[in-house]
């Protein structure tokens, strides 16, 4: 399991928790871990973190631990950590 | 160096009073400049603690004319200002407040023709723009210049900021370098509070950068909660195929 600290848009696409479990087995990627999230919080959860492409979007950035994970694809997230997805914030 | 009058001994002299502070860095403040985009929410609270600390010399850039939604965050605007330009009622408002204070008032945003001359006059910028197309300009401006800038940001009750430091540390275009197409700038609410936090710690940072006291935000993106109310660091890197850093 890796707790997963949800911010801006995102928090109301998870019905407004701010942090929320994902079940992480084995060390899986941040594009793996995203692609649950998305599936747990659906259609609007998806468009946040997913280009038409399907690729995440290069401005979302992921915390492990504190430090940013840059490597998508590197199964770098297991059970225990703590995962920040924050997204681009532009408010004044 | 420059000195200190007896009354601005007396006006500083509870910072001054701070370990650490003193009279060196209230001289380093005397010396500076900072460039505000924009007055807003954000922007606003940004100048106003800037021009309380004893920075020498503001510019300020912000385009438009005040509105009714605005009155609940833009606290240097005026109640009766609806439908008037915002930069001369900002002026005005940081005028009264501190007449010692150098101040330039531009009433448009930062914008392609006229960001270098932003930029080329301040030792710093604040960065307090509700649009990423004028964010990143600067951005790449300050980074062309090697001028500091202080990066902040807000949606509903969050707020990020951090310091990029050319050539030292990430830009903005390392953490945003696309725009996603569901970002709206008008897409969230805003409770005047949280950019009115958001402004203080932006003029708190720049002020520690400006005069080398304490520790800076450079490399490190702080998150404030005002939901539960918690601050949390993060550690950011560059991206080595950065177009304005890398």
């Amino acid at each position: 399991m890796v707790k997963v600290k949800l911010f801006a848009n995102l928090r109301e696409a998870a019905n407004g928790q701010r942090v929320v479990e994902c079940a992480v087995e084995e060390p899986v990627s941040t594009t793996e871990l995203l692609r649950k999230l998305a599936d747990q919080y659906g259609e609007k959860a998806q468009k946040l973190l997913f280009d038409k492409g399907g690729g995440v979007w290069q401005s979302i950035v992921i915390m492990r631990n504190g430090e940013m994970v840059r490597d998508r694809e590197a199964k770098t997230i297991g059970p225990g950590d703590e995962i920040a997805v924050l997204l681009p914030v532009a408010g004044g | 160096m420059v000195e200190l009058t007896e009354w601005e001994l007396e006006k500083f002299k509870r910072q001054i009073q701070i370990p650490g502070f003193g009279e060196e860095a209230q001289r380093k403040l005397k010396a500076s400049s900072a460039l505000v985009t924009r007055v807003g929410g954000l922007g606003g609270p940004t100048a106003m603690w800037l021009a309380a600390a004893g920075i020498r010399r503001l510019v300020l850039a912000h385009g438009g004319t005040l509105t009714p939604s605005n009155l609940n965050r833009q606290i240097l605007m005026r109640g009766d200002g609806v439908g008037k330009p915002r930069a001369p009622q900002a002026d005005e408002t940081l005028r009264r407040f501190n007449p010692d204070l150098e101040l330039k008032a531009y009433g448009e945003d930062a914008k392609p023709h006229n960001v270098a001359e932003l930029v080329g006059q301040v030792d710093l910028v604040c960065d307090c723009s509700p649009d990423f197309g004028e964010r990143l300009l600067l951005n790449a401006e300050c980074w062309r210049q090697g001028k500091p800038m202080v990066e902040a940001g807000m949606n509903g009750m969050e707020a990020h900021l951090t310091t990029i430091l050319p050539p030292h540390t990430p830009c903005l275009q390392c953490t945003v370098p696309e725009v996603p197409d569901w970002w709206d700038p008008l897409g969230f609410g805003v409770l005047g509070a949280v950019p009115g936090t958001l402004g203080a710690l932006t003029a708190l940072e720049a002020i520690k950068v400006l005069t080398g006291f304490g520790e800076i935000l450079a490399g490190t993106l702080l998150v404030f909660d005002g939901e539960d109310m918690t601050f949390s660091k993060f550690a950011i890197s560059k991206r080595p195929d950065c177009p304005v850093c890398g």
